[in-house]
């Protein structure tokens, strides 16, 4: 069940008001089946593996809790469990193909077949949730839960669940515990929340699908565009995965918000970073600080000396990368991410030296500006290994983006002949002016826009929630003759 | 109790706004004209119909009320849309009963040729434009299990906006306002085309066993006919059939005969009606307005002789059909000048329509004698001579002197100036060889020729 899709729209209503309804206890036992309701929606025999590491994770806490000498064997022991879960259906195909090339180039036969597993929505995030919790109690950072019914909320929260954020036991399950004591939700939650829900419908289904008409007809004739198609393609995708991503976000939290939850931030402007590091304490923040926590940390950080930090630094990016997909574009991806910020701290006393000479003022909005175009067209260069899929294509499209020049297309109108026509583009450019006044907004005022409206006047704030749900209605890429894409996240 | 009321009023302005939204968007076509049976049964008056004609194309194109209406005062209705399948028939019918009440029913049998449609878009118009109902899910559940190659799904359908919220992309003035009257008028399709075509001549009757929805459906047909007091009669109208679809309205003959139903094989009886295939029809499937009026003629007399259908002519109630008759007249008239090549013709038409503005300009180099007629509408023969510009309104006619605007409707604005002849953004200024003449219809709301002589 896609949140853009007729069944959400029955579903969501229908749960917020029976969990009003319902009293505390059974509040949360309506919650729960209905997270598993929308879970098994995709594949309903999948329900077993987030079961069981919801049990394996639940147990392990309280074993933890119980033999704290032998805690850390606990903790390993669940952590192969899970994580060998997930290499298995995300990853046994791709270490399998790679083996069996190995294997060819030393001619040997090839050792299996791959096994086409369907890849179970949201295992990513939910392993990394549980996980998350499992080594929180390691730490003694939080106390094991013991309400079963509790924990395996906080796992399966159905707004978060399949895309997250990637949330903290120390932020949802100590809210979970509270919705059976008190009624956490507000009127003005209510309103804040349907309001951030309905932006990212619109960050969704307006922008992120229509721009992806123009990026997946580019794509898929790489043989025959030139560089102003390929520099459109490469900017209109770090626009359309961040629509994508942060509208879904947006739903799960305004969703979350409605009932009285409060999830964790996922996005802060990323379009506004004006460097690599910052890019990644504002994009996808729940799984940055996942890795950095638990990952980056362990491995020493930046605690023991320089070299060891750029190394700590290009294995959290390309394990970050792999966790994204199992596919080398995806390694190359996270691989370059690690790249520019090695090479960008080791060229940083150039760079001063260099805006030293030039007498350039750091204070200056053009300089400003230039760091934020820079570190946007970094990280849409990146992503052309995202979209590709192939490390062949992507060399392709950077190939024909240098060496095809061909400014013409930008006065003919051929740039309208890629899926997108005058009128399309138009409300494109219309929908990305939009997310620029919000993000504007989130920037300035600290606020989300759900928050913001509420602050409104309220003849405002109907105009704005009544004009987003005509556009999502109307403009939305959705219905007969439209192949919804998929939230690029659920494959991750 | 506040936030009770802030919500309440939220929704409600939410429903209204979203109504309206979706009035706009809502598939309104017929031929891509925007307008539908159902949308002029909402704009008939209850229960003042008399008869109606049910099918496809076959019947918008083939029977029009407007000829029943002239001369035998029978309020008809084509309860019809194209590629009308049997399941649409069906359910058209009964909404029709909702705020009708026929005594005759005539059905077009072509519908038992064909199970599903080819063009999906013909499949959202028969089931999306009738309004939602407790008929709608069943409707929907009989026709989606024959047909897997629509992809839409049953949710798609009830729901609408999955299926009409792209029609953004082609708004026009049609979808905000809709125009009453409109050539569609009860349900016709008025066409002076022809293209000669040619005839399938039915031999020996020669029955196609039916399938059990074909006869079943024709079983619906009477039920819900006896349920609603009304007479049912089966034709079929003319067009170039093939064997397959003539076997299975001989089949509908014989179950008409069995069930005591009135059947007008139309196909079988070209001779009788003189249909001829070179001159009455505009496609090889539909006849033109030649064909129509035969064929209308036919009914209504066969009904006026055995329904004792009444005559409402002069009913106010019955206003619509009025305006109808005026506006086939309209248009009837305004192609034909619209075909017209000679000056000598065309004047005299000019001058009999009503409710028409026509702009009379003379220019260049031209030989007087050659347009003398026009002293006999008004010009001078040194009008003739100078030339000029001149305005024909009610039978009056009056010189332009130097600029000149005025309101034609509430769509049109003419404006002469500078030797322009502006009709909102285009220019029917004459050619430099003499006479040219626009006529614009305020009963239409549009041109309805320009010409130069």
């Amino acid at each position: 069940m896609y949140f853009n899709s007729l069944q959400f729209l029955v579903f969501f209503p229908a749960v917020l008001l029976l969990y009003f309804i319902l009293p505390g206890k059974l509040r949360k036992v309506w919650l729960l089946a209905a997270s598993y309701y929308f879970y098994m929606c995709w594949e309903p025999e999948y329900v077993v593996l987030i079961l069981f590491s919801t049990i394996a994770t639940y147990a392990v806490g309280l074993l933890m809790e119980k033999y704290p000498n032998h805690k850390k064997k606990f903790l390993v022991s669940v952590l192969i469990m899970n994580l060998a879960i997930l290499f298995f259906f995300k990853y046994f195909d791709f270490a399998l193909a790679n083996f069996n090339h190995l294997l060819g180039v030393l001619h040997i036969k090839a050792v299996s077949k791959p096994f086409d597993l369907l890849l179970p929505v949201g295992i990513s995030f939910y392993t990394f949730q549980s996980l998350g919790y499992a080594i929180d109690v390691y730490r003694g950072g939080i106390k094991a839960e013991r309400n079963f019914l509790d924990y395996a909320l906080f796992v399966s929260f159905f707004p978060q669940l399949v895309a997250g954020p990637i949330e903290r036991s120390g932020n949802l399950l100590k809210q979970v515990k509270e919705s059976g004591d008190k009624r956490l939700w507000t009127y003005d939650g209510i309103v804040s929340g349907l309001g951030l829900m309905l932006w990212g419908f619109f960050m969704k289904m307006c922008i992120a699908d229509r721009v992806s008409i123009f990026i997946d007809t580019v794509y898929a004739n790489v043989h025959a565009v030139g560089t102003f198609e390929t520099l459109a393609a490469m900017f209109g995708f770090a626009f359309q995965i961040y629509a994508d991503f942060a509208g879904y976000s947006a739903i799960a939290i305004g969703a979350a918000r409605m009932m009285g939850f409060t999830l964790m931030e996922n996005f802060n402007c990323p379009h506004f970073a004006e460097s690599i590091a910052e890019f990644w304490r504002r994009w996808h923040i729940s799984l940055s600080g996942w890795f950095k926590d638990y990952l980056y940390i362990p491995l020493g950080g930046n605690r023991k000396g320089r070299i060891r930090k750029y190394i700590n630094l290009m294995i959290t990016f390309v394990v970050s990368g792999l966790w994204h997909g199992a596919s080398w574009n995806y390694v190359f991806w996270g691989g370059l991410h690690g790249v520019y910020q090695v090479v960008g701290d080791i060229l940083r006393p150039v760079r001063e030296k260099i805006l030293d000479l030039l007498k350039v003022d750091r204070d200056a909005f053009s300089f400003h500006l230039g760091r934020k175009i820079g570190t946007t067209t970094l990280v849409a260069f990146a992503l052309i290994f995202f979209r590709a899929r192939s490390m062949r294509l992507s060399f392709s499209f950077i190939k024909r983006m240098f060496t095809r020049f061909n400014p013409w297309v930008i006065f003919d109108e051929s740039m309208f002949k890629w899926g997108l026509d005058r009128k399309e583009m138009g409300i494109l450019l219309f929908g990305l002016l939009l997310l620029l006044a919000v993000s504007l907004v989130r920037e300035i005022k600290k606020v989300d826009i759900g928050v913001y409206l509420l602050k409104q006047n309220l003849w405002f704030r109907w105009v704005v929630y009544i004009f987003l749900i005509t556009a999502v209605l109307v403009w939305g890429e959705y219905g007969v003759d439209f192949d919804s894409a998929q939230f690029i996240y659920f494959n991750f | 109790m506040k936030k009770a009321v802030k919500i309440t009023a939220f929704l409600v302005i939410c429903f209204l706004w979203l109504s309206g939204v979706y009035e706009v968007l809502r598939w309104k076509d017929t031929q891509g004209d925007y307008i539908s049976s159902v949308t002029e049964l909402k704009n008939t008056p209850d229960d003042t119909v008399d008869v109606v004609f049910v099918g496809s194309s076959h019947v918008y194109a083939g029977i029009y009320p407007s000829y029943l209406w002239s001369d035998w005062g029978i309020s008809a209705f084509n309860v019809s849309i194209s590629g009308m399948d049997r399941d649409s028939a069906y359910y058209y019918m009964k909404h029709m009963f909702k705020t009708q009440s026929p005594k005759v029913a005539v059905v077009d049998m072509f519908a038992l040729s064909f199970d599903t449609h080819l063009m999906a878009g013909n499949v959202y118009r028969n089931y999306i434009s009738l309004p939602l109902s407790k008929d709608t899910l069943p409707q929907l559940k009989a026709y989606a299990a024959k047909d897997g190659s629509v992809s839409a799904n049953i949710y798609d359908y009830v729901a609408r906006w999955p299926i009409i919220h792209t029609r953004y992309r082609e708004l026009t003035r049609y979808d905000f306002e809709l125009d009453a009257p409109n050539y569609f008028a009860r349900g016709e399709y008025p066409n002076w085309e022809c293209q000669p075509t040619w005839l399938y001549r039915p031999g020996e009757v020669s029955p196609k066993i039916f399938e059990s929805d074909q006869e079943k459906w024709l079983d619906d047909l009477v039920s819900l006919c006896e349920e609603n007091d009304c007479k049912l009669v089966f034709m079929s109208l003319p067009f170039r059939s093939y064997e397959d679809e003539q076997n299975y309205i001989d089949h509908a003959a014989i179950y008409a005969e069995e069930h005591d139903i009135p059947m007008f094989d139309f196909n079988r009886m070209t001779d009788e009606l003189e249909i001829d295939a070179q001159t009455d029809f505009f496609d090889e499937t539909h006849v033109n307005a030649l064909g129509a009026k035969k064929l209308s003629r036919f009914m209504a007399q066969w009904l006026d002789d055995n329904y004792d259908m009444p005559d409402h002519r002069g009913d106010p109630a019955y206003e619509v059909w009025d305006k109808d008759l005026k506006y086939y007249e309209h248009r009837r008239d305004g192609d034909a000048m619209a075909a017209s090549k000679d000056m000598y013709e065309f004047l005299p038409m000019m001058l009999r329509l009503n409710d028409t503005v026509a702009v009379i300009y003379l220019s260049g180099e031209y030989e007087s004698e050659k347009y003398a007629v026009l002293t006999e509408y008004g010009l001078s023969e040194e009008d003739i001579a100078n030339g000029g510009i001149w305005i024909l309104k009610d039978q009056v006619i009056y010189s332009v002197e130097s600029s000149y605007m005025e309101e034609l409707d509430k769509y049109s604005t003419l404006k002469i100036e500078n030797g322009t002849v502006m009709i909102n953004r285009s220019n029917y200024a004459a050619n430099d060889k003499g006479l040219a003449i626009t006529v614009y219809d305020r009963f239409l709301n549009r041109i309805l020729a320009y010409k130069q002589f």
